[in-house]
């Protein structure tokens, strides 16, 4: 026995050690397989390949290199071998390539080292012009001469132009280093010399060349890298600290030393754009610079009419031959829209431009569908509205209805993408929900919307069985359907359930399949939560909803879910019309009655008075007297000639009368023509008189229905021995349902 | 007549402790089987258990099968058992002594009655020499062994050296320590928090004074343990008995009874005043006798300590030297005098910092015998370590921050202003045993601990004020009020637990179910300027009540008094287990246990600008702690008694273990999104000698021109009503905003759970004198462990990868989905141990006794999850493929291996002697990396890989000149590991530090005095540490890695060339000349001892 439970224990442990892959071995994709990712190239140019093996179609993204070729840059499965190919280099180059296929992306890394003997270098250093160039942490900039009409200053500097490898700059940019014993004098484009006096830091300008501080010494010390070096052992650096160059003791920190680079052709284009010539700005604007080099007479520039309410420019910087703008774009409060900014100079005669592309975003409202439906007729205005495909007219069109909780409206050629097809059958079906961009408009009196496709998901037909048994999920949704039924109190899965139809919507949904439990239905897609009710969904009736599944303790909830339709459980027999021929609540005075008195004593101004709490209210009592009196309120006529069975619904109350005087004292008659018909009061519905309570009391009025002129009224009786006060609302004579 | 029988009577009784060893259970257990001399059952046997020190009494009858049980009893003795039938002579059993979560077999012969009429017989048993058999790894320490254990600071998590799986706190077993477990009459001390393993209390929670008996468990498959994966720590309190006993002592240790020299090398602060004396006493005896006991302790360690020196001066002049500072006592009193005119507020004084450092701790505790069915122990104990600092220097949110402290040569700041770190701990057990019948008992225990980290203030509520000296310089010149940073700033838990277990004892089996329940709440409260909190140019405008230049607050949004980062659960467990004996020499047990944890989501809010973020499609919910699942732990057992006299035992089982986790790593989610409280200030800055606030900003500060608000209420409704936006009173989902990072707990996350499987032999050697062996294997597999990983971050997968030797993944420049990092923590299976250890216990002459034991630790992980904040147990270790793909490794809490030896003395002469001896490898454990960042992750922890010369020659590696390549291989052929480990990358913490030998001592003399007729003892102590150091400064001192070495960065990568093979340089510190350990010159390095009188009384 003893071997046996050894043997079990020892096995477990064994059992549990270690298995499986390397750690090495699951760093890898399943789909793609490369030789080798870190593709080095050789510094004179040449080739490299490496070998894929892929399970399905890939390409490279695309990627921007002038000075790599990548060959093939797609393919399908199988194995593939892939040549990167580049020429000679002068600088070090590295991308950072990305290969897909699938859903799986293999980054390959490109690294090509600069050949440093391409690389300019002036072995002895010789006159000529120059333009005097820094690199600021890998940007190249030229320093600018002297201002005109100082003789002192630090040089500051523009961006330079690089074209490929080639730097320059304008003419006037340009010095001239030119030989003289010593070393070389340098001269700017206007020919004044550059000196340095005593133990400043600035550079001094004069037109004469000056007796001392005007030789310097020239020396290529690195690749870019030169010593420019006066007389008294201070070399020209640029400060980063000030943005400006200066003569300093060298090397500082931070000082960067110049690059001269011999002035070949200037520009060709007097006009260049320096930045970006296609500006795309978000929908609520905003600015941007934009720097214009200019050889020419001045820059000219035009905004198209049309544009000038959302397009502004301003000259905000001239820096030597570069203006820079500032260009303000207004808030698009409508679609989508561009501009061209056109800039012109004149240049030896000819006209040169140079153009910049503003597009703005247009601006897109959130709405309902039912916002959307309500919405004018205008194609700059876009809305998002999400809505779910109601009905199809033709999905191969992109046309269909969706709806919300708000409303519904018809989807007219709606494309898959800005601009793209309108063929949808492949890509939604009704029922799923769609999110639309897209813009209101009409035909023959139908609202459309029309517009792209910017998100849908799905929506799955399902049993309740099916939904019982789908996982879990928030977004997963399903349209069912089944009978509303009640399962109030009844626990299950640790969750007591509750049925509640008037608020939010809590019942069992009951299908041949299952029956699963509804918590909280909004009033239809992204419509209201606790408003149930207003659906007019009863016990019993065949329900459709969309909703996900969640488990809550261990109870399957459709939750969250929203209303899409529902048929009455049978169709209740439509309630006959009833004809109301007076309805007057005495809610504002006497309404549709009149008050005639018929014994009125002197003492008293009226008999029927009017309450806002109490309705018409009849009394003869002034204290501490008791008045014999007799008034009517008596109604208007009302026509009773179609009348078959008719009733006389009011709220009184009687108090202050005494025994049995009631009966005698508050009459309700019916005045027909001449004739006057009492309507008498049951002796069951008779008051005691001695209450301020209002009871409810119907009588019949058969006895007068078929007759064209009939007024209602109530006659009010008082004696010294029973004066009561008697009150009236909520009259009402209608048409008596049948039972 | 009586006949007492020395030894054991293998023909009457074979005694052998079976056992499941539990932790967090209280009591003990005893059983067994009363057969006659043909080996049939005696059936209907009575056995009467009497503890004799409380005279209380346990009884059982034996069953058809002759066997009979007793639960819940009390641990200890000696007790005295008695077994009876009708027609058997009687035995009784005497000296038994029940060890805690254990259950005590004894197995009778009864003889029958004509043999030898009218004698019992009674049988003294001798101690066994397996004091704790059990199917796991646990290790019991009673009474005797913790008064006997060299213990110098009297540290009760020092005790954990006698378990050979400890040895380090309460890192046990190769885990970490915060996740291990420690409880005392089953309520918690852990520090649940989770920002250090200390526990709470600062650190000693309990006087050892105070306890009875502990247990440390590693791997004990009795279903009723949980909540802890590396090991657990379980203690009893001291019951009172029938007698009246006491102890006073005293306890002494300073500056002057420890080295000062390390390695030949001074220390710096070694002779620094540093003394601290113990005073304490026990007191235990009943109130009824047989019925009612008490037990009380109380004990208080004091250090008078100055918070600070420094003194205002009279003249406005400082003097650096002698601390006095150039704030004058002049305006100081006019200060004192105007708030308290004005506002009736104490600063407190300007010339007098007196406090004590100190730390008390009392406990009382009842024992009631209800009824011989109902034992009742209830015990209640109160810790408060307390330590007082001066007001922060010079920290505030206020843009700026001083530019000399607030106390010091320029400034003063009044006494009211200090704070006090107070470690509490409260804690509350009720225990209830109680034996229906034979066959029925039930456990019912129920506890509740407050554990506390917290700052204490002596000023009342009042905001802070900073004056500044007017100088147009963020210079201060005097502070008062309510510390800035101290305003409820704590960590705080709250733990209850309940359970209950019934056990049902049939045939040979016995039932055990059981129920249980526990809360947990920590929280991290800090509210700096809770108070609120003022700055003020100058002296003048403080008084005059110009417009100041900061005004700040914090206050928790809803009207919360104290918010925090917060996490509550509800953890219910159910569990039964079966065990069973089917036949004597076997034992088996079989359990299950389910919990399942149930978090409180109302402590966090979702913040909408993380969950809109994007990663790949998957969004963070900070708004949600982890879905409730259920989490079963089914564990077998057994116990094989070879040759069925318990001589050799062959025992192990095999289950999983839910335990528990730094909860900081929950309260990291809502601190890091901050939807709780609201940080506030209205600043300037100062420029040039002037203030220079945002216009914003002025706006607030002008309208407090003429107000000072000293209610923080007040305070927030004149913020709320001047700018709303600012100073929002509540907050939703909307209102979050985003940082660079944040952290978050998976929905999917389960509490980690490992897999334990434990073989052990024990053997008692055929000597004249007890003399056992054990060896034991624990094999532990993670079933879920914790691991951080960064969603920000793109799968390596398919970055592209270095061609050399070293072809790890390079990260591409869009490595990153946002600019957000979104630390998830989440669980892996990934991570294994094996341990292995051998022990020895033997006592050669009496007196003497000697318990050795060897033990090695492999320990395998993804992450140690090191630090509390999630993107440092993120960060620091060591990888190939980046932080989010770490790999297998050496766990960083590994002692590889460890050898003690404990011998005890008591001669005749009332001396005793107790030495332990310790020698262990690895502690600090390190990882060989890149000095810089080679992958491009942004992480500066890349393993290296360790090339080979043929590496070197093939072109694999490339240095960047011979000579460090040269440099490079002299120092690995040196290095045990690297030499080991060429070709290979690197394994994260790998590199242990080298042996360290120590010997530590205890010696105690007893004066027996004889007072009437009662025998008092007066003891004298001393307890050495490191003993050998005493000797030379070199012994007992342990090594680290040289700093040199810059942790291990031994070799920097110069660039990769263009054929994809890194360049690496070797630092110059790094050659074949270099030592690689060196002496750790630190105070807890030396030798160091502690004197004790203790006077004893009955």
């Amino acid at each position: 026995m003893k071997t046996r439970y050894f043997l079990l224990s020892a096995a477990l442990v064994i059992a549990t050690l270690f298995t499986g892959c390397t750690t090495d071995e699951l760093m890898k994709l399943n789909g793609i397989e490369v030789s080798k990712s870190f593709v080095g190239l050789d510094m004179n140019g040449g080739s490299q390949s490496i070998e894929l093996n892929a399970n399905g179609a890939w390409a490279f993204e695309a990627f921007d290199a002038d000075w790599l070729t990548v060959s093939p840059t797609s393919g399908s499965a199988g194995k593939t071998t892939i040549t990167f190919t580049a020429g000679p280099s002068a600088n070090d180059h590295s991308l950072e390539l990305k290969l897909t296929s699938g859903n799986e992306t293999q980054y390959i890394s490109v690294f090509q080292p600069g050949d440093p003997s391409l690389k300019p270098k002036y072995d002895e250093f010789k006159e000529g012009d120059y333009w005097i160039m820094f690199n600021n942490e890998g940007k190249w900039i030229t320093a600018t001469p002297v201002p005109d009409g100082s003789t002192y200053g630090y040089l500051y500097a523009v961006d330079a132009i690089v074209s490929g490898s080639e730097l320059s700059s304008s003419a006037a940019n340009a010095f001239t280093f030119k030989k003289v014993d010593g070393g070389f004098t340098i001269q700017d484009a206007s020919g004044r010399y550059y000196y340095l006096s005593g133990t400043y830091t600035s550079c001094n300008v004069a037109a004469e060349m000056p007796a001392s501080g005007a030789v310097w010494t020239v020396e290529q010390t690195g690749d870019y890298e030169f010593y420019v070096t006066n007389a008294n052992g201070k070399w020209m650096q640029f400060s980063t600290g000030y943005s400006s160059m200066g003569v300093y003791d060298a090397p500082q920190a931070g000082g960067l030393l110049p690059y001269l680079v011999e002035m070949g052709e200037p520009p060709v284009e007097p006009l260049v754009l320096q930045t970006e010539d296609e500006v795309e700005m978000p929908q609520e604007g905003g600015s941007f610079e934009t720097g214009i080099l200019c050889l020419g007479d001045g820059i000219a520039f035009s905004v198209p009419a049309e544009a000038q309410s959302w397009l502004g420019l301003v000259v905000s910087k001239v820096d030597g031959d570069v203006t820079t703008y500032t260009v303000n774009v207004a808030e698009n409060p409508a679609s989508n829209r561009s501009a061209d900014i056109l800039f012109k100079t004149n240049y030896n005669g000819n006209e040169y431009t140079a153009t910049v592309t503003v597009s703005q975003l247009g601006a897109i409202t959130p709405a309902t569908v039912g916002e959307v439906d309500a919405a004018s007729d205008d194609p700059n205005v876009l809305y998002r509205v999400q809505g779910y495909v109601s009905s199809v007219n033709n999905l191969a069109k992109g046309r269909f209805n969706i709806k919300d909780f708000s409303g519904e409206i018809y989807a007219y050629n709606i494309a898959a993408e800005p601009g793209g097809s309108t063929d949808l059958s492949a890509i939604i079906s009704e029922g799923d929900v769609v999110t639309i961009v897209g813009y209101k408009t009409s035909y023959n009196g139908t609202n459309e919307i029309v517009g792209y496709l910017e998100d849908f998901y799905e929506v799955k037909e399902a049993t309740i069985a099916e939904f019982n048994a789908a996982e879990d999920a928030a977004d997963v949704w399903y349209r069912i359907s089944g009978v509303v039924t009640n399962g109030e109190g009844k626990t299950e899965g640790g969750v007591t359930k509750k049925f509640d139809l008037a608020t939010y919507g809590n019942f069992d949904l009951v299908d041949e399949t299952g029956s699963v439990y509804v918590y909280g239905v909004l009033t239809g897609l992204n419509g209201e939560k606790g408003k149930f009710g207003t659906l007019g969904v009863q016990e019993g009736d065949e329900l459709t909803i969309v909703a996900a599944k969640k488990t809550y303790k261990d109870l399957i909830e459709a939750d969250p879910t929203w209303y899409v339709s529902h048929v009455p459980a049978e169709e209740p027999e439509p309630e006959p019309e009833l004809t109301v021929y007076l309805d007057e609540p005495f809610a504002e005075g006497p309404g549709a009655f009149s008050v005639e008195n018929a014994l009125i004593p002197d003492e008293l101004e009226f008999i029927w008075s009017f309450d806002s709490k109490y309705g018409m209210k009849a009394s003869a009592f002034v204290n501490p007297t008791a008045y014999e009196s007799e008034s009517w309120l008596i109604s208007q006529s009302i026509d009773l000639s179609e009348a078959t069975a008719v009733t006389l619904t009011f709220d009184q109350a009687a108090n202050k009368f005494a025994e049995n005087a009631y009966k005698d004292q508050c009459k309700v008659v019916a005045v027909c023509g001449e004739e006057t018909v009492e309507i008498t009061i049951p002796e069951d519905k008779l008051l005691p008189g001695n209450s301020w309570n209002f009871v409810t009391t119907t009588l019949d009025l058969s006895s007068v229905a078929g007759k064209s002129d009939v007024r209602i009224a109530f006659v009010y009786k008082s004696s010294a021995e029973s004066c009561g006060t008697w009150e009236i609302k909520n009259v009402k004579v209608e048409d008596t349902p049948k039972e | 007549m009586k006949k007492a029988i020395k030894c054991l009577l293998a023909s009457l009784a074979a005694i052998f402790v079976t056992a499941s060893a539990f932790a967090q259970v209280t009591n003990s257990s005893l059983g067994g089987s009363i057969v006659d001399e043909n080996g049939e059952p005696v059936i209907g046997a009575a056995v009467i258990a009497t503890h004799e020190p409380s005279g209380t009494v346990y009884g059982a009858a034996t069953n058809a099968q002759g066997r009979f049980t007793i639960n819940g009893m009390r641990p200890g003795g000696p007790y005295n058992v008695e077994v009876s039938s009708l027609g058997y002579q009687t035995a009784t059993y005497t000296g038994i002594t029940l060890q805690l979560a254990e259950t005590y077999a004894l197995n009778a012969t009864l003889k029958e009655e004509s043999l030898t009429l009218g004698e019992s017989v009674v049988i003294a048993t001798a101690s066994s020499k397996f004091a704790t058999e059990k199917t796991g790894a646990a290790t019991n320490v009673n009474n005797d062994q913790l008064v006997a254990l060299p213990n110098v600071t009297r540290s009760i998590t020092a005790v954990t050296k006698v378990s050979p799986y400890g040895g380090s706190g309460m890192q046990i077993a190769g885990s970490d320590g915060r996740t291990s477990s420690f409880t005392v009459d089953g309520a918690s001390f852990n520090n649940n928090f989770g920002l250090s393993d200390a526990l709470p209390g600062g650190g000693n929670p309990i006087s050892i004074d105070a306890i009875e008996e502990m247990q440390i468990v590693v791997s004990p498959f009795d279903v009723r343990q949980t909540n802890f994966v590396g090991g657990a720590v379980n203690a009893i309190t001291k019951s009172g008995t029938n007698t009246f006993k006491g102890t006073a002592y005293i306890y002494h240790r300073n500056e002057n009874m420890r080295g000062n020299v390390a390695a030949g090398q001074e220390i710096a602060t070694a002779r620094d005043t540093d003394r601290n004396t113990t005073y304490g006493f026990t007191l235990g005896g009943p109130i009824v006798k047989n019925k009612l006991f008490f037990f009380v302790n109380f004990e208080k360690a004091t250090v008078p300590t100055q918070v600070t020196s420094w003194r205002p001066s009279t003249n406005g002049v400082a003097d650096p030297d002698a601390q006095i500072s150039r704030t004058t006592i002049a305006d100081m009193q006019k200060v004192q005098k105007y708030v308290m005119d004005k506002y009736g507020y104490d600063t407190g004084a300007y010339d007098d910092f007196g406090a004590t450092r100190g730390d008390t701790k009392a406990l009382a505790r009842l024992d009631w015998n209800i009824n011989s069915k109902h034992h009742l122990a209830v015990r209640y104990n109160y810790t408060l370590n307390q330590a007082w600092t001066p007001t922060n220097a010079s920290s505030s949110n206020a843009g700026q921050r001083a530019v000399q402290s607030r106390i010091g040569q320029y400034s003063m700041s009044f006494f009211n202003s200090v704070y006090s770190s107070d470690n509490v701990a409260n804690t509350f057990s009720f225990d209830l045993n109680s034996r229906f019948n034979n066959n029925l008992s039930n456990q019912f225990l129920a506890t509740y601990s407050i554990l506390d980290t917290r700052r204490g203030s002596p000023s009342q509520p009042f905001p802070f004020v900073d004056i500044l000296d007017g100088s147009g310089t963020v210079t201060p010149y005097m502070a008062l009020g309510y510390e800035l940073f101290t305003w409820h700033n704590g960590y705080h838990n709250r733990s209850i637990t309940a359970k209950d277990d019934i056990t049902y004892y049939f045939g040979y089996h016995k039932l055990m179910a059981g129920i249980s329940y526990d809360y947990q709440m920590v929280d991290n409260v800090y509210m700096r300027n809770g108070t609120g909190y003022y700055r003020y140019n100058s002296l003048d405008d403080f008084l005059n009540m110009a417009a100041p230049e900061t005004v700040a607050l914090t206050y928790g949004y809803d009207g919360t008094e104290a918010p925090g980062a917060r996490v509550r659960y509800h953890r219910a467990a159910i569990y039964a287990q079966d065990e069973w004996n089917p036949t004597a020499k076997l034992k088996l047990t079989a359990g299950l246990r389910l919990e399942t944890i149930i978090y409180d989501n109302q402590d966090v809010i979702r913040n909408n600008a993380i969950y809109n973020i994007d990663y790949n499609g998957y969004h963070v919910d900070t708004g949600t702690w982890p879905t409730t699942k259920l989490q079963a732990s089914p564990r077998i057992g057994f116990t094989y008694d070879v040759l069925g006299n318990g001589d050799l035992k062959f025992r192990g089982g095999t289950g999983l273990f839910t335990g528990r986790l730094p909860l900081v790593f929950f309260t990291n989610m809502p601190s890091n999104s901050s939807m709780y409280q609201n940080v506030t200030s209205a600043t300037t800055r100062y420029k040039d000698g002037a203030v220079n606030p945002s216009a914003s900003d002025l706006n607030i500060l002008n309208a407090f021109e003429g107000k000072f608000i000293t209610d923080k209420g007040e305070l927030l409704k004149y913020l709320n009503s001047l700018d709303p936006n600012k100073y929002p009173l509540t907050i939703t989902p909307d209102k979050g905003t985003v940082g660079s990072s944040f952290a978050a707990v998976d929905p999917k996350f389960k509490m980690p759970q490992v897999w334990k499987t434990t073989l052990a032999i024990d053997y008692n050697l055929p000597f004249s004198f007890p003399f056992s062996v054990t060896a034991e294997g624990i094999f532990n597999k993670n079933v879920n462990a914790a691991y951080i990983q960064d969603l920000n971050m793109k799968p390596v997968e398919g970055f592209a990868r270095l061609n050399g030797a070293d072809n790890r993944p390079i990260f591409p420049t869009d490595y990153m989905y946002t600019k957000t990092s979104a630390y998830l923590l989440q669980n892996t299976s990934r991570g294994y141990g094996i341990i292995g250890s051998f022990q020895i216990n033997t006592t050669p002459v009496e007196g003497v006794n000697l318990s050795a034991a060897y033990t090695h630790t492999v320990s395998k992980e993804l992450t140690g999850m090191p630090g509390s904040d999630a993107a440092s147990a993120f960060t620091y270790i060591p990888s190939i493929y980046g932080p989010n793909n770490p790999v297998l490794h050496n766990s960083e809490y590994v002692t590889l291996d460890r050898y003690y030896v404990n011998l005890t003395i008591n001669d005749k002469s009332n001396n005793h002697y107790s030495m332990f001896y310790e020698a262990w490898r690895g502690g600090y454990n390190y990882s060989y990396m890149y000095t810089n960042d080679l992958n491009g992750d942004n992480y500066n922890y890349d393993a290296i890989y360790i090339p080979t010369e043929s590496d070197l020659k093939e072109g694999k590696v490339r240095f960047a000149s011979s000579d460090d390549a040269s440099r490079f291989f002299a120092y690995a052929k040196k290095d045990a590991y690297l030499s080991k480990h060429m070709g290979e990358y690197a394994e994260a913490y790998s590199v242990y530090s080298p042996w360290v030998h120590r010997v530590s001592l205890h010696y105690a003399h007893d004066f027996v005095i004889r007072v009437g007729n009662t025998k008092n003892t007066l003891q004298l102590n001393l307890d050495v540490n490191n003993l050998l150091n005493l000797f030379n400064s070199n012994w007992g001192v342990s090594k680290y890695m040289n700093p040199d070495l810059n942790s291990g960065r031994i070799l920097k990568v110069e660039g990769v060339g263009n054929d994809g093979i890194p360049v690496m340089s070797t630092p110059a510190a790094v050659s074949g000349n270099t030592e690689i350990w060196k002496y750790n010159i630190n105070i807890g390095q030396v030798w160091s001892a502690q004197i004790g009188l203790k006077y004893l009384f009955n």
